[in-house]
């Protein structure tokens, strides 16, 4: 290639052509949106289900705290009334 | 405006802006179609402070850019793993070669040479020469599509051509 001048760099760019995209390319446009909304609504559900999963686990812990203090809230009861809280009736 | 009416009125814009970085009408397609998605994505936030065309060529810009940087790095990457396929002297990773099908036959040896050169430029210059000598823009467009002064743009477009000029003439 003989040296480019300034003229000859903006001559050859000039020569560029104009092409034609081809239509089928929105085909895949509108696939990869439709496709990338269905991988929003799947995580949504995990997300869901994840959040469900940690609310059923929260219920159970508090279940389960809420009865191994039962026992003593009934002792203490038991005691401003002065109650006997067992069933011995001799001493 | 819906995301077809833009499809239909911008679509050749923004292929051939893709072309001009790629020089490859794969890649440009694959470019073309990644804008299209983010302009979906973000049609509902799109103030119209600028033009739709201007919104569209920073979107072309920054994509069209970011997958040859993508390219690249997969090239280095490729001379890490094995470049031949098992059994096969088939070349795992073909780049491919100057495939623009806007350049007429006659031109294509000394176009192939000139994008060669253009892809070594910085990605401003790049850009600068590409909307003023090639898409036609003037100044004062590529100063708005660039978000930069008139001053700033013919900078960049003389120091672009000089650094072409220097790498063809070497």
């Amino acid at each position: 290639m003989t040296k480019i001048d300034e003229n000859e760099l903006n001559r050859a760019l000039s020569t560029i052509q104009k092409v034609e995209a081809s239509d089928f390319l929105l085909t895949r446009i509108q696939q990869r949106i439709r496709q990338s909304k269905e991988a929003k609504v799947g995580s949504l559900g995990a997300w869901s289900m994840g959040l469900v999963f940690v609310l059923v686990l929260f219920l159970n812990v508090k279940v389960f705290t809420w009865n191994s203090t039962s026992d003593t809230s009934v002792k203490s009861l038991a005691e401003t009334m002065n109650l006997i809280d067992n069933n011995t009736l001799y001493h | 405006m819906n995301l077809e009416a833009i499809y239909r009125e911008h679509k050749d814009r923004v292929f051939n802006l893709a072309l001009n970085y790629t020089q490859q009408v794969q890649d440009a397609e694959e470019i073309t179609q990644d804008v299209f998605v983010a302009v979906y994505q973000g049609l509902a936030d799109f103030n119209h402070e600028a033009k739709m065309s201007t919104w569209l060529y920073r979107i072309t810009i920054n994509k069209s850019l970011d997958f040859i940087k993508a390219k690249k790095a997969k090239k280095r990457f490729a001379f890490i793993t094995s470049i031949f396929k098992e059994n096969s002297t088939e070349l795992l990773h073909d780049y491919g070669h100057f495939n623009h099908p806007g350049v007429l036959l006659e031109q294509k040896e000394n176009l192939a040479k000139i994008f060669n050169a253009l892809n070594e430029l910085t990605d401003n210059q790049k850009t600068a020469l590409i909307l003023s000598k090639i898409e036609g823009r003037l100044q004062k467009e590529v100063a708005e599509i660039m978000d930069l002064s008139p001053k700033a743009v013919e900078s960049l477009i003389t120091r672009a051509k000089e650094n072409l000029k220097n790498k063809l003439n070497k």
